[in-house]
C-alpha cells in the first residue's frame, strides 16, 4: 500500500501541491488526472525520490519513505513523462544499467529482456543509441527498463504518449496483469478514455489540490451518470477557471 | 555502497561523455569494453601536448636553479586542469539531465557521488601527471634519493589534485547557490575562462630578470608562490620552508574536505528541479495587422541567439585571442626589442604585408569558426525554413555573411589591438588587414561549404560539431601545426622580404602576390557560385 499524508510542495513563488492525501491499495491501478501543471508529475516525482515534499509523509507498505528510502526504491519501477535521458547510451547499455541498479540475476535479466523487447518489438534496435529513436521508441526503451526488475510498484508518468496502438494495448494488458497479481500501478494521464478503461480509483488534481478521490463509478453516480470527460471539464476545465474568475471579481466588488 | 553500482555508473558517464564528443560513427564504435582504453588515450594526448610545450624545458634546464620555470609550468597545467574540472564538475554534478532518473533508481547518494568523482579523476588525471614529472626530474637533478623523490612526487601530485578538485567543487557549489549564476551560467563560465586565460598569460609573460645563469642566457620566470614549496623541499637550506608550505597545502586540503563532507555533499542532491515559474499576467495588447519587423531583422536576432553556446564562444576566444597570443607572446610581449620603423626604410614590402595577413587568417580561422558550424546550428529549423516562402539561397547567403562579418570583426579587433600595442604604421597595418580580409572571406566560404557537406542537425553538444571529419587527435595536431607554421611564416616572410630580396625582386614578388590573391579570390568566388550556391532554390 502507498499512502500520501498531507503532502505539500512549495517553491519560492508557487505551491505545487497543497496538503494532498490519498491511499493506493495493493492490487489497484490508480490514475492521476489533471491539466498540465496540476501537480501530477510533482506527486509522482516525490514518490520516486526525485523531489522532496515540503511537509507531509509518504508511506510505502507502512514504511516512511524518507526514513526507509533505500528499502523502498528497489520496489519502484519508474518511467518519466519525457524520455530524454541517457540519450548517448545504446538501448542494451541502458537495460544493463537497470539490471545492475536493481541487482537482477543474469538469468532473470536475459529472460525478461527477451520477453519485453519482443513484446514491444524493439529487440532489433538494442544496439542503437537512444538519441536516434523516435519518441515512441524511447518510451518503449524506458518501459522495458522499468519492467525488467519486476518491481512491486509501477509508477508511470503519461506512459502511453507516443506509443503505437499495439504497444498501448500490450502495456494496458501488462498493467492489468500486474495489478491482478497484487501489485500497484500508479499512472498519470491526460487520456480520460484510458483512465476510464483501466483505473480502479482516480485522483483528479487541479492547481495542486485534490478535487476528487475515488472510483470513476462513484464520480459518475454523483454526477447524473455523465461521461468522465464532461464531469472533468466541468470541475477542472475552462468552466472551473471561469467560475474562479467570477468569484475573484465578486470578491473585489464586495471589497469596494 | 555497492562496487558494481559505482562501476556501472562510471561506465555510463564515460560512455556518454565520450559519445558526446564523437560523431555518430565513432559513437557507435565506443563500447564499455573499450571506453577505459579510449579515456586513457585521451589522457595520453594531453600528456603529449604537455611534452611538446615543456619537453625541451624539462630535460635541458636545471630546475633547481629555476624555481620560476618550475612553479610556472606546474601552475600552467593546474590552470588548464581547473578549466577542465570546472566544466566537468558542473556538467556531472549540477547540470546532469539524467540526474532525476538516477535518483529514481535504487542507487544511494553515496554511490552516485563516488561514481562521479571517480569519473572526474579518470578523465582529468593527465593534468596532474605533469606536476609529478616535474618533481621527479627536479629530484633527479638534485641527486636526491629515488626512494624520496618518487613517493614525494606521488604524494605531491595527489595533494595538488585533491586540493584543486575540492577547491573547484566548493567554488561551483557556492556559485550554484546563487540564482543569478544558475540563470546565467554560460556567462560565468566564459568569464572564468577569460580570468584564467589572463592569469596564465600574466604568469607566463610577466617574467622577472632574476636568476640568469651565466653561459646559458636563460631568464627565470616569476616564481608562483603557490607551488614553490614543492621546489624548496629539494633545495638545501630551503627544505624547512618547503615543508611548511606543503603543510599549508595539507591544511587547506583538509579544510576543503571538511567543507565537502559537512556542507556540499549533504545538500548536493537534495533538490534538483527548478521551481515552476509563476505565470505572469500579460497585458493585453491590440494586435497589429502591420508587420513592422522585416524577416531579415528577425533572422539576425535568431542567428545571434544561436551562437550563445558556451563552447563556441570559448572556441572563438581561444582561436582569436588566446592561442595566437600565447604563441606570439614571447616575441611581442617579452623583453626583445621590436622596432618596426625599420620597415619604413624598405620599399615594396606590400607583398609581405599581404602574406602576413593571409597567414593570420589561416591561424585564426578554422573548421570550428562560426562559418564552419553555423548551418548545422540550425538543427531542425534547417528543414522548416526551407518550407517558408523565402529564398532559401538568400537565407543561406545571409547566414554566411553574418558569420563572416562577425568572425572578421572579432579578429580585426584583436589584430588592431596588437597593431596599436606595437605602434605599427598605418599603411602596413592596412595592407595586413586587406590580406587578412580576403583570405578570411575565402576560408570562411570554404568552411561554410564544408559545414554543408558534413551537415549534422542532430548534435547535442558543440564538441560533436568540432569533431566532424577528423579524429580528435588529428584535429589537435592540425591546429597546433597550423598555428606554429602560421606564426613562423609571418616572421619568415618579413625576414625574406627585408633581408634576402633586392628591390626589384621585391616589387615583382609583391605584384605577383597581389595578382595571385585577386585571382584566387575571384576564382574561388566563381567556383562557389557554380558548385555551391546553385544547389539551393532561389
Amino acid at each position: 500500500m502507498i499512502e500520501f499524508k498531507e503532502i505539500t510542495k512549495e517553491y519560492a513563488e508557487t505551491t505545487a501541491l497543497k496538503n494532498i492525501s490519498f491511499k493506493i491499495k495493493d492490487g489497484q491501478i490508480f490514475g492521476l488526472i489533471g491539466h498540465n501543471g496540476a501537480g501530477k508529475s510533482t506527486t509522482i516525482k516525490i514518490l520516486v525520490s526525485i523531489l522532496n515534499q515540503t511537509t507531509g509523509e509518504i508511506y510505502v507498505d507502512d514504511q516512511e519513505l524518507a526514513q526507509y528510502r533505500k528499502n523502498i526504491k528497489p520496489k519502484i519501477g519508474y518511467v518519466a513523462d519525457t524520455p530524454d535521458t541517457f540519450l548517448r547510451l545504446k538501448a542494451n547499455e541502458y537495460w544493463e544499467l537497470m539490471g545492475t541498479a536493481y541487482e537482477i540475476s543474469d538469468e532473470q535479466f536475459e529472460k525478461r529482456l527477451t520477453y519485453y523487447t519482443e513484446l514491444f518489438e524493439i529487440d532489433s534496435n538494442s544496439e542503437e543509441l537512444i538519441e536516434s529513436f523516435s519518441h515512441g521508441m524511447r518510451q518503449k526503451t524506458f518501459l522495458v527498463g522499468a519492467l525488467l526488475a519486476n518491481p512491486k510498484i509501477w509508477v508511470l508518468d503519461e506512459p502511453m504518449t507516443g506509443l503505437d496502438p499495439q504497444a498501448t494495448y500490450d502495456l494496458k494488458k501488462l498493467m492489468r496483469e500486474h495489478a491482478k497479481n497484487g501489485n500497484i500501478v500508479l499512472f498519470s494521464t491526460h487520456n480520460l478514455e484510458h483512465a476510464q478503461e483501466l483505473c480502479d480509483e482516480i485522483v483528479i488534481l487541479r492547481k495542486g489540490e485534490i478535487l476528487y478521490n475515488g472510483t470513476i463509478e462513484e464520480l459518475q453516480a454523483q454526477n447524473k451518470n455523465e461521461s468522465l470527460e464532461t464531469i472533468y471539464l466541468r470541475i477542472a476545465g475552462r468552466e472551473a477557471d471561469q467560475r474562479d474568475r467570477d468569484i475573484a471579481n465578486h470578491s473585489e466588488d464586495g471589497d469596494l | 555502497m555497492c562496487f558494481d553500482h559505482i562501476k556501472a555508473l562510471v561506465e555510463v558517464d564515460l560512455l556518454q561523455s565520450n559519445r558526446q564528443m564523437s560523431n555518430s560513427n565513432q559513437a557507435n564504435k565506443l563500447k564499455k569494453k573499450n571506453i577505459y582504453w579510449r579515456t586513457f588515450l585521451q589522457n595520453v594526448v594531453i600528456l603529449f601536448v604537455f611534452v611538446i610545450l615543456y619537453g625541451s624545458m624539462i630535460f635541458n634546464i636545471p630546475l633547481a636553479n629555476f624555481p620560476g620555470v618550475f612553479t610556472q609550468a606546474i601552475s600552467f597545467m593546474v590552470t588548464f586542469s581547473i578549466l577542465q574540472l570546472f566544466q566537468l564538475i558542473f556538467t556531472l554534478f549540477y547540470d546532469d539531465t539524467d540526474l532525476s532518473t538516477y535518483l529514481a533508481m535504487p542507487f544511494s547518494i553515496g554511490e552516485l557521488f563516488t561514481s562521479k568523482i571517480a569519473t572526474v579523476i579518470i578523465t582529468s588525471f593527465a593534468y596532474f601527471v605533469s606536476p609529478f614529472i616535474f618533481i621527479v626530474v627536479l629530484g633527479q637533478q638534485t641527486d636526491t634519493s629515488l626512494w624520496f623523490f618518487i613517493p614525494i612526487g606521488l604524494l605531491s601530485t595527489v595533494l595538488i589534485m585533491v586540493a584543486t578538485v575540492l577547491g573547484v567543487f566548493i567554488l561551483l557549489d557556492l556559485l550554484n547557490q546563487w540564482a543569478f549564476f544558475r540563470k546565467h551560467k554560460k556567462i560565468f563560465t566564459i568569464l572564468l575562462y577569460i580570468l584564467l586565460f589572463g592569469f596564465v598569460f600574466y604568469n607566463v609573460y610577466g617574467g622577472s630578470m632574476d636568476n640568469t645563469e651565466s653561459g646559458l642566457n636563460i631568464v627565470d620566470e616569476k616564481i608562483n608562490p603557490l607551488f614553490v614549496g614543492f621546489h624548496q623541499i629539494f633545495i638545501s637550506g630551503e627544505k624547512l620552508n618547503g615543508w611548511l608550505k606543503i603543510g599549508l597545502w595539507i591544511f587547506v586540503s583538509g579544510l576543503f574536505l571538511l567543507t565537502m563532507l559537512k556542507w556540499v555533499i549533504p545538500h548536493l542532491y537534495s533538490e534538483n528541479e527548478e521551481a515552476p515559474q509563476k505565470r505572469k499576467k500579460k497585458k493585453e495588447k491590440a494586435i497589429s495587422t502591420h508587420l513592422a519587423t522585416s524577416k531579415w531583422k528577425v533572422f539576425l536576432k535568431y542567428q545571434f541567439r544561436q551562437l550563445q553556446d558556451t563552447t563556441l564562444i570559448l572556441q572563438i576566444l581561444f582561436s582569436k585571442f588566446y592561442f595566437p597570443v600565447i604563441m606570439m607572446g614571447p616575441i611581442f610581449f617579452g623583453d626583445l626589442p621590436i622596432d618596426l620603423t625599420i620597415l619604413k626604410q624598405i620599399s615594396y614590402l606590400w607583398g609581405a604585408y599581404l602574406l602576413i595577413g593571409i597567414s593570420l587568417a589561416f591561424v585564426m580561422i578554422s573548421e570550428t569558426s562560426i562559418s564552419g558550424v553555423i548551418i548545422s546550428f540550425d538543427k531542425e529549423n534547417y528543414y522548416y525554413i526551407q518550407s517558408l516562402p523565402i529564398s532559401f539561397r538568400g537565407y543561406l547567403k545571409f547566414k554566411f555573411y553574418f558569420a563572416f562579418i562577425l568572425e572578421w570583426g572579432i579578429s580585426v579587433l584583436a589584430l588592431l589591438g596588437v597593431a596599436l600595442y606595437l605602434k605599427a604604421p598605418f599603411i602596413p597595418t592596412f595592407l595586413v588587414l586587406i590580406g587578412f580580409t580576403v583570405m578570411t572571406y575565402l576560408l570562411s566560404l570554404y568552411y561554410y561549404m564544408r559545414d554543408y557537406k558534413l551537415l549534422n542537425l542532430s548534435w547535442n553538444n558543440f564538441n560533436e560539431l568540432m569533431r566532424r571529419g577528423v579524429s580528435q587527435v588529428v584535429r589537435i595536431l592540425i591546429q597546433l601545426v597550423t598555428v606554429v607554421v602560421g606564426i613562423l611564416a609571418i616572421f619568415g616572410f618579413i625576414f625574406w622580404f627585408v633581408f634576402v630580396l633586392e628591390d626589384t625582386t621585391r616589387l615583382l614578388i609583391s605584384v605577383g602576390i597581389t595578382i595571385g590573391l585577386i585571382a584566387l579570390a575571384i576564382g574561388f568566388y566563381k567556383y562557389a557560385d557554380i558548385k555551391f550556391w546553385s544547389k539551393f532554390n532561389e
